[in-house]
């Protein structure tokens, strides 16, 4: 497509056309796609594919030409929906964490907005779990969202939205929507670079984040230089040198001569594809070690992600926790969890018709585990995660501590700390292993209910208390001291004349009493996040209490009840707190003492118990036999020898 | 299930051994001569007998309140309680059968036509003993590494099963005492 072609591009024409595309779009879903259902072939179709993109909205989509200039980035929202209904896709998992109407499911990795400066780590999810805060109520637009974690977003979600806000208006016509990149998980070409996606993200560069992560083109320049009338889609000369303009570079080589494109689109996600996002990095390991630790067991014996985490259409994944379906809209696979493949349970949670679990999964044998255990801890607290030691270790995630990008991990960010395993009771009122966080922010409380503020709200007031110039120290928490505390709350105060500024650390809330003194208390929103950890499996030989090994849990030292939780807290001397695993449990300290030091005996019960019953046995044959000789002898006369 | 089988058997036995102590009391035929058994136990046998007694209705309370009032499993400080009765019971309940094995042997006495009081007692005792070697054998078996999930719950079943005919024996057994 040639410029001149091309009218001037406004901002407001384009958003007076955006209710045009969705109507547009809404026709299109009446219709079923060709692939948005089964044709009964299990192979995938080869992805050909002709690149689309829609330069106004309402218009058909434009075909790409790899020769044009300025080239346009293609566009897979109009590009896969010529097979594929978009609007489906949209509704998935990954890409409706701001639609309230879904149901949130049980607790899961939240986004951690975590600044050094303000001593800040906040959790922050559109869900709404319990502990979480929402984004809106922290004062993060979707253009925050997406500037904050989009890095490590897919696309879709509040890439697509932050143009209704007010925050985003402005920029939508020079970024573009970030729309879902159905190529981040379904792309198995090893050149698809999500590191490389999260840069354009980063640059704002939204619209050409699927070609330049896909390795089929170079993108250069930044959106984030440009003002919002300019008019990307002209290629028009920046205004001065400090704008850059993005463009894109198409590998000639990957298109044939209709200008059309393979693409090695799977079915079955790559691993690699879901670990961008979904790792857990030990920190107790030395890095150049990490090579000795082995992989979720399912992994090792050839299982893929995506063998569980199934989804249909609506890409609505299945997380595969007991309890999924009372908890997650629509309900689902309930035979894809831990007992649907080793315990067979059938999708109503009742043992299968043929006995036979799914995947060819050995059925456990659980030698020597009385009941009671499978009604109080969950799969994973026996199997999964880090072997509980004396101590929590600390573990980095991707979309926490941004590992994965270029040029940052090899920096040891090491907030905000995360520790696992920590055994905390979940809402089914079982036991489970969970990464934990505690939180760490300034807020308003009101009636005692506390709005967190926003980070650079903070920065801005009290920047200068809160000591900015050393406050760089990026891999640990800066001391926070009393007076820095003292000093800043009066200052938040002034945001609010109806509210109290308070701070959150270290499961205490801080604020300032009638003398102008700190005084430190517990408070509910000062409680850990945590969330449940599932993977990495272990083996059965390494799981707790394997072959009858009680004392794993069941001695007065165990991890799973006294092991200790770091209290995590900037606040200067309150750093080396611990809290007992009993405590994060919910659990009678006093109580577990006594019954795990009842196993000292256990093998003086069994001895016991096993020579009473030797005993018993004996002197019952002696009577039975004694018995029957007189029952015998009713029958007959017992004949003696004679001398 | 289990909750209705046992409220109904240990109700019946204490039904049982009140009529049976009834009968006794008001049956001539049933009157032993000498002293009243309370009277007759003594010494080393009085306190094994003592102990058993203690045991079992220490093991029977802390057992049959989760089951019967709470409807689960038992647990928590009725578990550590329970646990802690159960080598006690084991030994004193061993000593029993070897100290009185031969009091309850069956004689013609025990029969007039039916089965007499003495002759209930005696079959009190031996069922009492019968029903205790599942009862400690599915606990012990249950603590080594060799059942399963399936296993597990069988013996559980077991244990749950033959403590209910232990109880109810053993209430027979002190209702028929005299």
């Amino acid at each position: 497509m040639q410029a001149s072609r091309r009218p001037i591009h406004f901002a407001g024409l384009v958003l007076l056309a955006l209710a045009a595309a969705g109507a547009a779009q809404s026709q299109k879903q009446e219709k079923e796609m060709l692939g948005d259902g089964n044709d009964g072939n299990r192979a995938v179709p080869v992805h050909l594919m002709e690149l689309l993109v829609q330069v106004f909205a309402g218009e058909d989509p434009e075909k790409i030409d790899p020769l044009e200039e300025p080239a346009l980035p293609f566009s897979l929202r109009h590009t896969c929906s010529e097979c594929h209904t978009y609007e489906f896709v949209q509704s998935g998992w990954h890409f409706n964490s701001s639609q309230a109407e879904i149901k949130p499911g049980r607790r899961g990795e939240c986004w951690v907005w975590a600044d050094a400066v303000t001593r800040t780590v906040l959790p922050i999810s559109g869900r709404g779990w319990p502990g979480t805060y929402q984004p809106q109520k922290v004062g993060l637009s979707a253009w925050r969202m997406i500037k904050l974690f989009g890095r490590h977003m897919p696309g879709g979600d509040y890439g697509q939205i932050y143009g209704e806000q007010l925050e985003g208006l402005d920029r939508l016509t020079v970024s573009g929507e970030f729309e879902i990149n159905c190529l981040a998980c379904h792309n198995a070409d090893r050149r698809q670079d999500q590191s490389e996606a999260a840069l354009q993200v980063m640059r704002e560069n939204f619209r050409w984040v699927p070609a330049a992560a896909s390795g089929l083109a170079q993108v250069t320049g930044m959106a984030s230089t440009l003002p919002a009338a300019y008019d990307v889609f002209m290629g028009l000369p920046p205004d001065n040198t400090g704008q850059q303009p993005p463009s894109v570079h198409y590998d000639m080589s990957r298109f044939d001569r209709e200008n059309r494109v393979f693409f090695d689109i799977v079915r079955r996600v790559p691993n690699n594809r879901c670990y961008f996002c979904h790792s857990t990095q030990v920190l107790g390991m030395d890095q150049f070690n990490e090579w000795r630790r082995d992989e979720d067991v399912h992994i090792t014996a050839g299982l893929m992600c995506v063998d569980c985490h199934r989804h249909g259409v609506d890409h609505m994944m299945v997380r595969g926790y007991e309890g999924e379906e009372r908890s997650s809209t629509p309900p689902t696979v309930l035979s894809l969890t831990c007992r649907g493949c080793h315990l067979p349970e059938d999708d109503n949670g009742a043992e299968s018709q043929t006995g036979i679990g799914r995947l060819g999964a050995p059925r456990p044998r659980h030698r020597g585990i009385p009941l009671v255990h499978f009604d109080k801890l969950t799969c994973t607290a026996c199997h999964s995660g880090l072997r509980p030691g004396d101590q929590t270790g600390l573990v980095r995630t991707p979309r926490i501590h941004r590992l994965g990008l270029h040029g940052v991990h090899r920096q040891d960010y090491m907030l905000p700390h995360v520790q696992t395993p920590v055994f905390v009771r979940n809402s089914e009122g079982k036991i489970e292993p969970t990464k934990l966080i505690w939180p760490a922010f300034w807020g308003l409380m009101k009636d005692q209910e506390i709005t967190p503020l926003d980070v650079e709200v903070v920065k801005e007031k009290a920047g200068e208390i809160l000591n900015t110039e050393t406050a760089e120290r990026r891999d640990d928490w800066p001391v926070l001291t009393e007076e820095q505390i003292a000093g800043t709350l009066p200052l938040l105060g002034e945001l609010d004349d109806h509210s109290e500024a308070v701070y959150i650390a270290g499961g205490k809330l801080y604020r300032l009493d009638e003398r102008g003194e700190i005084v430190a208390a517990e408070h509910e929103a000062a409680r850990p996040y945590s969330w449940p950890v599932a993977h990495d499996v272990r083996g059965v030989q390494q799981s707790l209490g394997y072959n009858g090994r009680c004392t794993d849990c069941h001695n007065t030292d165990s991890a799973i009840f006294f092991g200790k939780v770091a209290v995590d807290t900037p606040v200067q001397g309150q750093e080396g707190g611990l809290k007992y695993m009993y405590e994060m449990e919910g659990e009678d300290g006093t109580y577990w003492r006594m019954f795990n030091a009842s196993f000292v005996f256990r093998s003086f019960l069994k001895t016991v118990g096993l020579t009473v019953c030797g005993v018993i046995s004996a002197i019952l044959l002696l009577f039975a036999l004694a018995g029957l000789k007189r029952v015998l002898s009713i029958f007959g006369p017992e004949v003696t020898e004679e001398k | 299930m289990f909750r209705i089988l046992a409220a109904i058997g240990i109700g019946g036995a204490l039904a049982g051994a009140a009529a049976g102590y009834y009968v006794q009391k008001r049956s001539p035929t049933e009157k032993r001569p000498g002293k009243p058994f309370a009277n007759r136990i003594q010494g080393l046998e009085g306190l094994i007998y003592i102990v058993t007694g203690l045991s079992i209705f220490g093991l029977a309370f802390t057992g049959f309140w989760a089951a019967l009032i709470r409807g689960q499993a038992n647990t928590r400080y009725l578990l550590v309680v329970h646990c802690t009765l159960a080598p006690i019971f084991c030994l004193s309940l061993a000593a029993t059968l070897v100290f009185c094995a031969q009091r309850y042997k069956f004689d013609k006495s025990d029969w007039r036509g039916v089965l007499r009081a003495s002759g209930w007692r005696k079959v009190c005792f031996w069922v009492l003993m019968a029903a205790a070697l599942p009862v400690i054998l599915s606990m012990v078996l249950s603590m080594l590494p060799l059942w399963g999930t399936v296993g597990q719950e069988f013996l559980y079943q077991v244990h749950r099963g033959s403590t209910l005919i232990l109880t109810m024996a053993a209430i027979g057994f002190i209702g028929l005492s005299r």
